[in-house]
């Protein structure tokens, strides 16, 4: 090696970093070259100065103390944390998780009533269902259906300015018989849906919530939002592809135009 | 195994080592009231995380490695690495030993040379960034090789032998300045 070669190893070397041939190389320019050997002298020394320095300080006999009392202290959560305690927090999380994720699962979830109702409105969104008359229900609708729905479940319609109503036909919801009125609010079209009270014993999640007291019930099912609340004998429903207020500020209008 | 195996076995690992864990938290932390936090925050962390600690790794190398993220994340927190970086100019260090010449005598005692070139040395150390000094520091004070010290920081092994070159040029450097200046 040269004194070049030998100087851009003087680190390594004293790190021993050096692999065994060149370490012995290098030792070997050292015993022959003066000049070299007083440089990594120096450096040497600089580097124990340095190292000196570094480590001057004693240890904290106290902070040391207070250091390993908190280790105890750790040591009963390691012990309720123990191998097999592992499995049952394992076990513990899995449930947690499954019951949080079934809760979730089950709050997305539209209730029945609006689910039945979505599909009603999206048959007059798509024009699948059309309005049989305007007005007052012509007798011979009445004829056919009075026996089941009482006539002034058509009478309802919301207060809100800017609401239309296109029209109304008969219809049943998993077989309760509704008035399904139909119109918009400005561009958007808007289904009412009405029942007699006592259709709700289908629909025993809307009956539940309504039970809780709230004097309407709002929700969403798909891209709809609906509000339903109880007015007089019926219960009216009302769906349409708008934001939650203006859905729940219609319901709240509803009264009966009769 | 039994618990108090456990932390008997932490700690005879442990105590060989605490003066220099002391001595690097020191020289690390920006803040030197930190370092106390620094050591406590390290060890209960590897107290913790023991189970998982292989026997065939160097226990020192580990636990400067759970140190040295400690003290990043305190200096951090303080959010004056940058400034750690250029706390002290060139002209403190000098000051340090105009101290020595500037003494009633005229001439510096060995022991108020000595101090000096400490006080040059510790200026110096707080002129090299975080990453020169965390290697420079285990190096000199954990004596952990470069390999180690390359695991430690995440660091490739160029980049511990770059910033420990740095960091030993930065540091003669300033001793050699401060001899100098003491010897006028």
């Amino acid at each position: 090696m040269k004194c070049a070669e030998v100087r851009r190893f003087v680190w390594l070397y004293l790190d021993s970093e050096l692999d065994s041939k060149d370490s012995f190389e290098v030792e070997q320019h050292l015993e022959s070259c003066a000049e070299c050997a007083g440089l990594f002298e120096a450096e040497k020394k600089f580097d124990e100065r340095l190292s000196g320095f570094s480590r001057e300080g004693s240890r904290t006999a106290s902070l040391w103390r207070q250091i390993e009392s908190q280790i105890e202290s750790v040591r009963p959560i390691f012990r309720t944390l123990s191998v097999f305690s592992w499995w049952w927090l394992a076990a513990a999380a899995a449930i947690v998780l499954l019951f949080t994720g079934g809760l979730v699962w089950m709050k997305a979830q539209p209730f029945d009533l609006a689910k039945a109702a979505s599909e009603c409105h999206n048959a007059y969104v798509h024009r699948l269902a059309a309005p049989e008359f305007t007005g007052s229900v012509p007798p011979e609708i009445e004829k056919e259906f009075g026996s089941e729905l009482d006539v002034a479940a058509f009478t309802y319609k919301p207060a809100a300015a800017g609401f239309r109503s296109r029209g109304a036909r008969f219809c049943h919801i998993t077989n309760v018989p509704c008035a399904l009125i139909m119109g918009d609010f400005g561009k958007v079209p808007v289904s009412i849906i009405v029942f007699e009270k006592a259709g709700l014993a289908h629909f025993p999640q809307a009956r539940k919530r309504l039970a809780s007291g709230d004097p309407v019930v709002c929700g969403r099912s798909g891209r709809y939002h609906f509000a339903l609340r109880v007015v007089d004998s019926h219960v009216v429903c009302v769906v349409a592809e708008a934001p939650q207020s203006v859905v729940e500020d219609l319901a709240r209008s509803v009264t009966d135009d009769a | 195994m039994d618990r108090d195996k456990h932390s008997l076995r932490f700690l005879s690992l442990l105590r060989p080592i605490e003066r220099d864990l002391e001595n690097y938290s020191r020289r690390m932390v920006f803040e030197r009231r930190d370092f106390e936090d620094a050591l406590q925050n390290a060890v209960l962390r590897a107290f913790r995380a023991f189970d998982r600690y292989r026997d065939d790794a160097s226990f020192r190398a580990w636990m400067f490695k759970i140190l040295t993220n400690e003290i990043f994340a305190i200096n951090r927190k303080r959010g004056r690495v940058a400034e750690f970086e250029v706390a002290v100019e060139p002209e403190e260090i000098e000051e340090f030993a105009g101290l020595v010449s500037s003494s009633a005598e005229g001439a510096p005692t060995w022991e108020a040379l000595a101090d000096a070139l400490d006080d040059g040395l510790l200026v110096a150390l707080h002129t090299l960034n975080d990453s020169e000094r965390a290697v420079l520091l285990m190096r000199v004070i954990g004596e952990l090789r470069y390999r180690e010290i390359s695991e430690c920081l995440g660091v490739p092994l160029g980049s511990v032998m770059g910033n420990l070159f740095r960091a030993r040029q930065k540091m003669r450097d300033a001793l050699l300045r401060a001899r100098r200046r003491s010897s006028l």
